[in-house]
This record gives structure tokens, sequence and C-alpha cells, in this order.
């Protein structure tokens, strides 16, 4: 358990690190930010608390919001994606259900499974979040085709990382 | 009420879902109201401490371009000096009091954070309420406007940039004096537009605009940029002028923030009318 929870802090460390100093200010093609701090919240523990995994996306987004300068659009999106994760875990489950050991990595549980659920939770997010920005914005359009485009960008990274770092 | 507490209990993963995301909306909706000091903001001392050093390693890099613009712009301040002007007056006799008749004074803060490919495009500046800097202060560069400044922490300050959704700023004609209502269309970082020109303006590409003082923020005669292109719109009298900025925001790195002395005689003035 302390183990997992170690892993935890590290790649929360780094993934917010990443998307802070690096991500939010090197655009690619220059419209697309990836948000690969999503990946936190896809690779946390299977039996986490559902209380506590709310508290965690709200915090969490509200600290990418200071970086940003956008009160509440993160924490929004997080806090949703938070929110939706253990029923999306529950209907996806294989029949025999989770492993009590494992994680939900592509390593464990291979690139169909994987992909089908980093897909959907990013595009939630992506969706909300560029919804909550839309609010104050004309073209909503535009910020549609933006989502999409950012959607592809941040599943390139989340899959390029699950091959070179995240290995069984 | 017991019923009421299972209830509760029962239910708390969903309610705390509901108030939590209610929280954020309502953060969201005050937050497009402009010109508000906001708490969650990169003008945060910790997070402004972070991004200076961050811009700190990436200023040598545009050390060259910086110099070229320094010197472009001392040439031009050279050109304005009464020593590089011909004399042609036989008396002279106004009397130069300069402690009553400065109206803008300018501080000179460096760019530590920056952004344009978001939405809402926002600069935080090295400088901040000990060296003077209030809120509705206008930023501006050697090479045009830049934005007004939002937020202000005891070192740092953010600005809200020209590229901004919420952002709109009162542009004239240099030689026709007609003035519009300029704003960021949220695509190119070089691009802005300008509305509320009537159909009888004449004006040709190229033309170009300047700032005016109906704000009380800017100087007036300040350079915004060009006329790009333009075109009629079929459902109202006005054209829709595509502006090309003067300002580069993608290398912005020292700007000046400009403080009215008379600003606050000017807003007293005008608020009897209301």
């Amino acid at each position: 358990m302390g183990h997992l929870l170690q892993r935890n802090i590290v790649r929360f460390i780094t993934l917010f690190g990443l998307q802070i100093l690096i991500f939010n200010n090197v655009p690619i093609f220059g419209y697309s930010i990836p948000y690969v701090y999503v990946l936190f919240f896809i690779m946390l523990p299977f039996e986490i608390h559902k209380t506590f995994l709310l508290i965690l996306g709200f915090v969490l987004g509200t600290i990418i919001d200071f970086s940003t300068n956008s009160p509440g659009v993160h924490a929004g999106a997080t806090l949703l994606i938070a929110f939706v994760r253990p029923y999306i875990l529950q209907k996806m489950s294989p029949r025999q259900g989770y492993d009590i050991n494992s994680q939900p990595m592509l390593a464990y549980y291979g690139f169909r499974w994987f992909f089908q659920y980093a897909l959907i939770m990013v595009s939630i997010h992506h969706f909300v979040l560029f919804f909550y920005l839309s609010f104050s914005f004309e073209e909503s359009f535009f910020l549609v085709f933006r989502a999409i485009i950012n959607i592809f960008f941040t599943m390139l990274l989340i899959i390029i990382s699950q091959y070179l770092v995240y290995k069984k | 009420m017991r019923n009421l507490v299972i209830f509760i209990v029962k239910q708390h993963v969903i309610l705390l879902f509901l108030l939590l995301q209610i929280v954020c909306i309502s953060l969201i909706v005050s937050f497009n109201e402009p010109q508000k000091s906001h708490f969650i903001s990169s003008s945060n001392e910790i997070f402004a401490r972070v991004f200076s050093v961050n811009q700190a390693i990436s200023q040598y890099f545009n050390l060259a371009s910086v110099n070229e613009d320094l010197a472009q712009e001392n040439a031009r301040l050279l050109q304005n000096q009464s020593f590089s002007k011909i004399d042609t007056t036989v008396i002279h006799r106004t009397v130069h009091d300069t402690i009553s008749l400065v109206q803008y004074e300018y501080t000179v803060a460096r760019v530590i954070n920056n952004s344009i490919h978001r939405t809402h495009n926002y600069l935080t500046l090295n400088r901040g309420r000990k060296h003077g800097i209030e809120p509705n202060m206008a930023v501006i560069s050697s090479t045009g406007i830049v934005g007004v400044v939002t937020n202000v922490s005891d070192n740092f300050s953010t600005v809200m940039s020209v590229l901004h959704a919420q952002y709109k700023v009162s542009a004239k004609f240099k030689n026709t004096n007609y003035f519009g209502s300029l704003y960021w269309n949220g695509k190119d970082y070089t691009i802005a537009t300008l509305a509320e020109i009537p159909f009888h303006v004449k004006f040709a590409i190229g033309d170009t605009l300047l700032t005016n003082e109906f704000s009380n923020i800017y100087p007036p005669n300040i350079m915004i940029g060009t006329v790009k292109s333009f075109n009629k719109t079929d459902y109202d009298n006005f054209y829709s002028i595509q502006v090309q900025l003067s300002t580069e925001f993608k290398n912005l790195e020292y700007v000046y923030v400009v403080k009215n002395l008379y600003k606050q005689e000017r807003e007293k003035l005008e608020a009897l009318q209301k």
C-alpha cells in the first residue's frame, strides 16, 4: 500500500510539473495544448474511495487553474471525470473482475481495453473543459474543432507514455 | 429529519459532486465579469516565482532582437528631442512647467509569463504594488498596445492582453479620427477585428489605427495596428475590418506600464453625469 502511495505521489509531481512548466507553454502546431495531467486520474488505483476521488479531482483541477488563470474551468472538468470514473470502470470490467494487484494500465489489460478507457476519460474531460471555456466565447464551432485536435494529442502522449514508462 | 440524514449519508457522493460542481460554475461565472480581482490567478506569489525562473532562462535567447528593438526606439526618441529639430521661432516665450504638465508616467516591467494560444490570454509582469502598479493601468510596448492590468500583488501583476475574449479597446483612424471598437477574434494572435465603422467612412488598406482617450486608460495616439482587409456585412450598416496588430505578442519581453496622473480627476467629473 505504501509502495502504491509513493508511486502515485511521484506520478502526480511529474505529470503536474510537466503540464504547468512545459505543456501549458508549448502549443503543438500553435493550437493544441495537450492536457497530460488527465493521465494521473486515469491511473489511480481501482479501489480508491469515491469521496476521496472527488475531493482529489477538485483540488488538483484548481492547481491547474492557478497556472492558467481560469478559475473553475479545469476544476469542473476534472471533478466530472473523478465522478464518472468508478461507473466507467464498473461498465468496462472483465468477466472475472479486476485483479487485486493490478492497476489500470496498458501493461495489465492490453491495448484495446486501455485505449477505450483512456479515450472515454479524455473525451469527457476535454469536452467539458472546452464547454466551460466557451461560456464567454462566440465561436463555439471553432472550439469543438480545437477540442478534437486536443484529444488526439493528449491520447497520443498517454499511449506513448504507457509503452515507454509504465512497463509491467 | 432522520430520513434526511440517512438520505444525505447514502447519497453523499452525488451530493458532494453537485456541490463542488456548483462551486466551479460560480467561479467561472464570476470570472466572466472582466476587470475583477481573482484569487486564482498567476499573480499569486508562488506561481509567479516559478514563472520568473522559467522566463529568466529563455530571456537570454532573445537578447539580440530585444537590443534591436531598443536601438530602434532610441533612434525614434532622439528624433523627437528638441536638439534634433530646427528652431525657426524668433522669440520663445513658452514656460515649460514640467511638474504639472506631465500626464502619463511610464514604468518599465519585464514579462515573466505570457500566453497567446488560449482564448483568454494573460501576461504576468515582475512589477507590483510596491512599484506603484495599480489595477486598470494601461500596458504598452515599444511597438504598440499590450493590454490592461487586472490583478496586483506586492511584487507582481497580471495583465489582460488584447488577445482576450472579453477585451475591447477604442481605436481611431490616424487620418480621419473616426473611431470604432477593436476586439480579438480568438484565432490568430496577429489579427484583431475593428467594428462599428459605418459605410460612409473612407479608408484604405494599410491605414494606421491609434488609441484614443475615451477609455481613460491608454494615452492617446499609441499605435494599435494597420488595416489588413475589410468587408461589408449584409445584416448591419458597419464594416468588419481585419487589423494587423503592431505588437508582436509572441516575443514580448519588456513593456511599459502607464500611469495616468489625471485619471481620478476625470473620473470624478464624469461620475457626476450618472
